[in-house]
């Protein structure tokens, strides 16, 4: 078997040498390139444009304005621009909704004449007033039809019940993706055809996106994306980037790059949205819930009638109780539209549901572990549902033991080495496991090799070796005999990188994909009189390092190589489909699992914190690859420090543009802001998702932040309810 | 302007290079070695990192005409034909990548730490990669390809 | 960016003159800072004269004092710089990545540009940046500006760590410039910004400096830069805290104190140098310190943290450097 096996990288090579290729490193003849002009105010409308100065600067060939701009069609974003995306018309009016809108494309011969000529362009706005954030409307927030909220039971009977209440509000900033690639479009069209090389987590959604903006048939356009230098879910949907690339290649008549800067990437796609997460917890003197009631407040664009879908659902719960009130709402702000970043929702959520929690144990008196396997939850708590699998229980005791749990003396302030005070903290983590509809090509050439084709996407975390390894299993050849070619709108369609997706989909899609080659080749070897297995019953063939052979008789056998050139057949093919329940639907809830145990060390009188000791325990079903795996838990753990104790995108409410939109200004963790992370896994089985591959791109990161929140609170007693955690706010 | 560089040991001559232009920008757009990458244009990623006269510098900060008569290594010439470096072996076998986007980067930095430093300390290394951000594998997988790619060398 | 013309100068005269010569002309020396500058538009010069050539790398000591050629790399490697004055090579570590301390130039250093927000990104107004739009840092994200020395035009922080140890050190510059050559402290290079806050330093156009003078302080070898930011490394400074110290006998002789990341410029703490000197060097001396150290302090609405933090830096950078 090759899933489970710590396969190595197979672009690795490609990536140390400097030759994968990015969607900005790949050079075409002819290619312009193209550099947008952000709207310098957040609201209002565009009174003049002097665009003569960009005209006249050197190597200009086109500007591209509302005024001149190809007209588009509306792109519904709830069906078709992915998690959430551009759903105003890009150029095509003189309004503004947020900062850096484009309001201009320059295209030049060079780049640095297109960032010239476009510092050159000169806009005259009508201003309006403009919402920088939620706190300036709270009286405003709304429901939305698309985010039902949760009931489950009576909440008041449930606090009635209630030995213990306590009651916790979470502020949750503004955070970017931040991926290290910027968002890069290359648009080349010949005739009515289109091509879009796109850093994208989603070939099928930009192909779909485009399609119905230009009044294309999707036929007409093909989108690719060799390489991706992550996404984190800012690179998901349709965001103006692919709209003015491609209409700059449009206008020009030329193929048009468009790479946008780091300052420019705070607005050429989402974000995580600022929120405030209220949550109440009724609980009996043992500390079993009674009563859960909770919400939140969220940031979503000005101009959406209704929030993204993305980020409308709310964070389930993890826990048993009889009465389960959940209530998420929105406020209207002039931002771009927010949109998951490394979880929708599970990865704020749970910062204000795991603090609740650990407040309950310190007044119930629990330790704060016990307490949550006391309300560990046997069903899924908000439909009753039978879980698929559920390994929670056996991560707790696995994290616990690796932690040194026992250990922790409960009070705060009272673990300390020298001047630095000690805090242990945890957090349970958890994060829906589906997968969404796809299909893929496998084909077996008559050298004994194997090509997958599927139109799925590698974001950095090991598709095309994953693959490879499904594959191998499900044709009954060796990994390394297995090539993918992927993020290809071309290919086989699969959905969207996103959503903790990928891995689960492509186990189903690509064992049913290879064992549909193997039986069709299978069946050529016992109808072909030549073959050692003529006549046989192709249930009695296995397959095994590419040779067929009868299961109970080994020697009786010939290699796929040799069937296919003695019948001349140059390759053989198959289509393999995955078509899952939807998401949240069937008969048992899927869900991955964690728990995070953090070690931090506060200095109590600078205020400074360190992460100094980390124990992630994931249980995701079966680990397809334990080495990719592990780095991407470790990776996901240190999004984590950076959402608890780094990152924000700081708001300048006078002019609602964000002020720190730079890698200086913006702080991701660097080396020494990261521990050594103990990243184990928990493998169950699961029946009920393809090959019990759960998935768990999120999950890594989802319960990092909650379990740091903790552990400052345990050391320093101070419990911080405003991310991140900065040294100004442990000055105390 | 015309720019001549030794880049990854051959002399380079390019034309018309305006004056603003970055070191990297002239690598990436002019001399077909987009192996250095730009994810911030302000010199805080060390996604660009590359060897000028044998230090590892953002070569987005370096203006194009301050390379002229200098010698750049970009991490398109560090591997000897197809036998790749230790560092870059490394980094492949530790799991060390993940999107790559930062790798390049961070290869050319290791490297010349191991020049340097026979054996660093774990801290050492820290500092040394202080200016390399990685938004995908944490560090920890990149500590362990750059120990790993000193005991190779320690040995070799 | 804007085109504009490139020379290298051979000598520091030609140098002096080419840029003296035209308003539009600016130095570029290791670049780190200029390239950023003119690439986002804070700068926007005619001529960019590269000083990369010019035989200013050298770092001498002469009696006890230590003479800092002003393109001297890596100054903080030096072994001399490390021995007799920490703080500085404390400083000069601590000041930017090994990529970007590869090439940085102590003269740039010095020279470099605040990383107020609202300076850097040119869609915000800034007097600092252009006269008479106003200063968004009042009202806006001012976490991490000023506590001292700030106007109502501009309350922007110096963002240089080396000139932090230099003011501490009584350090000097050098310079030459299109009037001749001069000598001016550290401290006195920067002027507060009050109404001309673009007006950054009392350099002339094209005066060049040559070399930065530290000038014999023994006891410079038990010093110590403390720097407090919002993640481990690679990052500026929230508040910073150079401190040169010379006890003898349990009192306090002499004592250097100065802050970053709180000012326009390096904020010399005298106040604290004077609740030290002559005093038992004691808690209660280092608390009284740390105390005097926020003399004056006028912190915005996000930066009143500051304060506390500089009164603790300045008792955690003394307790530090008295172990040395």
């Amino acid at each position: 078997m090759s899933v489970g096996q710590p396969v190595v990288r197979v672009e690795g090579r490609r990536k140390v040498t400097g030759q994968a290729r990015y969607t900005a490193d790949i050079a075409e003849d002819g290619l312009v390139h193209a550099v947008s002009v952000g709207a310098s105010v957040a609201s209002g409308r565009i009174t003049a444009m002097d665009t003569s100065a960009a005209h006249d600067a050197g190597g200009v060939l086109a500007i591209v304005t509302h005024h001149n701009a190809p007209r588009t069609h509306p792109v519904p974003g709830r069906e078709v621009s992915g998690p959430a995306g551009d759903t105003i018309p890009i150029l095509q009016d003189d309004r503004v909704y947020y900062a850096e809108q484009p309001v201009a494309v320059v295209v030049a011969h060079t780049l640095e004449q297109a960032r010239y000529a476009a510092s050159l362009v000169r806009v005259s706005y009508a201003l309006e007033p403009a919402v920088a954030t939620m706190y300036q409307r709270l009286g405003e927030a709304f429901e939305s039809r698309y985010a039902r909220p949760v009931v489950v039971g009576d909440v008041d009977s449930g606090f009635a019940q209630a030995d213990v209440v306590v009651e916790t509000t979470c502020h949750l900033q503004m955070q970017h993706q931040h991926p290290m690639e910027l968002i890069a479009m290359t648009a080349h069209w010949s005739g009515d055809e289109l091509t879009v090389r796109a850093s994208t987590q989603s070939v099928g959604v930009l192909r779909a996106g485009i399609a119905i903006a230009f009044g294309l048939r999707p036929e007409q356009v093909r989108v690719t994306s060799e390489f991706l230098g992550g996404g984190f879910g800012g690179k998901a949907s349709l965001w103006w980037p692919t709209i003015t690339a491609t209409m700059a290649a449009r206008v020009t008549g030329r193929p048009v790059r468009l790479v946008v800067s780091r300052a420019q990437m705070v607005a050429a796609s989402g974000h995580r949205a600022r929120s405030q997460q209220r949550v109440r917890l009724g609980a009996r003197r043992d500390g079993r819930l009674t009563a859960i009631d909770y919400d939140t407040i969220t940031e979503t664009s000005a101009w959406y009638d209704t929030p993204p879908p993305s980020i409308t659902s709310i964070t389930p719960i993890p826990y048993r109780s009889p009465a389960i009130r959940a209530i998420p709402r929105f406020v209207k702000v002039n931002t771009q539209s927010p949109t998951p970043m490394r979880s929708p929702h599970e990865g704020q959520g749970l910062v204000a549901i795991e603090s609740a929690m650990d407040e309950l144990a310190e007044r119930t008196g629990l330790d704060p572990l016990e307490l949550r396997r006391r309300n560990y939850a046997d069903r899924e708590p908000w439909t009753g549902k039978p879980w698929s699998s559920n390994g929670l229980l056996e991560c707790y005791d696995l994290g616990a033991r690796r932690f040194g749990w026992s250990r922790r003396d409960p009070k705060p302030r009272s673990m300390r080495q020298g001047g630095l005070l000690i805090g242990w903290g945890m957090s349970t983590a958890f994060r829906l496991a589906e997968s969404r509809p796809a299909s893929a090509r496998a084909v077996l050439h008559a050298d004994g090799t194997v090509l997958v084709q599927m139109g799925t996407q590698d974001i950095g975390t090991g598709t095309y070796t994953i693959i490879g390894q499904v594959a191998a299993d499900a044709v009954g050849v060796t990994v390394d005999r297995v090539t993918a070619e992927i993020a290809d709108t071309d290919l086989p369609p699969a959905p969207p990188s996103i959503g903790s997706f990928t891995a689960q989909t492509v186990s189903g899609t690509v064992t049913n994909a290879g064992n549909a080659l193997r039986d069709k080749v299978i069946n050529v070897a016992v109808a072909d009189e030549q073959s050692p297995l003529y006549g046989a019953a192709p249930e009695q063939v296995i397959v095994h390092n590419g040779r067929m052979r009868l299961r109970d008789d080994p020697a009786r056998g010939e290699t796929y190589a040799e069937l296919l050139r003695r019948n001349g057949l140059p390759a053989v093919d198959a289509i393999g489909q995955h078509n899952p329940p939807g998401i949240g639907e069937g008969t048992h809830g899927r869900y991955a699992f964690g728990v995070d145990f953090a070690e931090v060390r506060v200095d109590p009188s600078l205020g400074t914190v360190r992460v100094t000791r980390y124990v992630k325990v994931i249980e995701a079903g079966k680990i397809i690859n334990p080495r990719t795996t592990r780095s991407q838990v470790i990776g996901g753990v240190t999004f984590g420090i950076g959402q608890a104790l780094t990152e924000v995108s700081e708001m300048d409410t006078q002019h609602a543009r964000i002020a720190n939109a730079s890698f200086w200004g913006y702080h991701v963790p660097v080396n020494a802001d990261v521990p050594a992370i103990d990243a184990q896994f928990v493998e169950v089985d699961d029946p009920h998702v393809p090959q019990g591959v759960k998935g768990l791109g999120e999950l890594c990161t989802i319960g990092a932040a909650p379990a740091i929140v903790n552990a400052v609170a345990h050391a320093t007693g101070i419990r911080v309810r405003e991310l991140p955690i900065t040294a100004d706010k442990l000055l105390g | 302007m015309r720019l001549r560089c030794e880049v990854n040991g051959e002399s380079r001559e390019v034309d018309d290079v305006w004056p603003g232009e970055s070191l990297l920008y002239v690598l990436r757009e002019r001399m077909g070695l987009p192996g250095s990458k730009n994810a911030c244009e302000q010199g805080e990623c060390g996604s660009c990192t590359v060897y000028l006269d044998g230090v590892p510098v953002c070569s987005c900060l370096v203006a194009a005409g301050q390379a002229e008569g200098h010698e750049v290594t970009t991490v398109e010439g560090l591997a000897e034909g197809e036998q790749l470096d230790p560092v870059q072996q490394a980094f492949v076998e530790k799991g060390a990548v993940q999107c790559g986007f930062c790798t390049p980067g961070l290869i050319v930095a290791t490297h010349d730490l191991l020049e340097r430093r026979e054996r660093p300390s774990d801290p050492e290394i820290r500092e040394a990669l202080a200016g390399n951000l990685c938004r995908c594998t944490g560090y920890e997988k990149i500590l362990d390809a750059v120990r790993l790619a000193a005991d190779r060398k320690a040995v070799s | 960016m804007k085109p504009f013309a490139y020379t290298r100068a051979h000598t520091v005269w030609d140098a002096v003159a080419a840029v003296s010569a035209e308003p539009g002309a600016r130095y570029l020396a290791g670049g780190t800072e200029m390239v950023n500058l003119v690439r986002e538009g804070q700068e926007s010069p005619d001529r960019l004269v590269d000083i990369g050539d010019l035989p200013l790398t050298e770092v001498r000591v002469h009696g006890r004092g230590v003479r800092i050629g002003a393109l001297a790399k890596r100054v903080h490697e030096h072994p001399e710089v490390r021995r007799r004055l920490p703080v500085l090579a404390e400083a000069g570590l601590s000041a930017a990545s090994p990529q970007v301390r590869n090439v940085a130039t102590p003269g740039g250093n010095l020279l470099q540009r605040t990383r107020c927000h609202y300076f850097r990104d040119v869609r915000f107004p800034c007097n600092r940046r252009e006269p008479g739009t106003g200063c968004a840092a009042l009202r806006g994200v001012n976490r991490n500006n000023a506590i001292f020395g700030g106007s109502e035009h501009c309350v922007a922080v110096h963002p240089s760590d080396i000139a932090v140890a230099l003011t501490a050190l009584d350090a000097v510059v050098h310079t030459h410039g299109p009037a001749g050559e001069r000598v001016i402290p550290v401290e006195e290079l920067y002027r507060l910004p009050g109404d001309e806050p673009n007006r950054e330093t009392v350099l002339d156009h094209g005066e060049l400096i040559v070399a930065i003078d530290v000038p014999p302080t023994p006891f410079a070898a038990r010093s110590h830069y403390l720097k407090l930011r919002d993640r481990a490394s690679f990052a500026f400074a929230l508040v910073s805290v150079a401190v040169a110290l010379d006890v003898r006998a349990g009192v306090t002789h002499d004592v250097r104190i100065a802050l970053g990341g709180v000012a326009p410029r390096p904020w010399r703490a005298r106040a604290a140098e004077d609740a030290l000197r002559g005093r038992r060097f004691d808690d209660d001396a280092r608390a009284a310190a740390g105390e005097a150290a926020t003399t004056g302090a006028k912190p915005l609405p996000h930066n009143e943290f500051k304060v506390e933090l500089v009164r603790r830096a300045v008792v955690r950078a003394l307790s530090e450097v008295e172990g040395r």
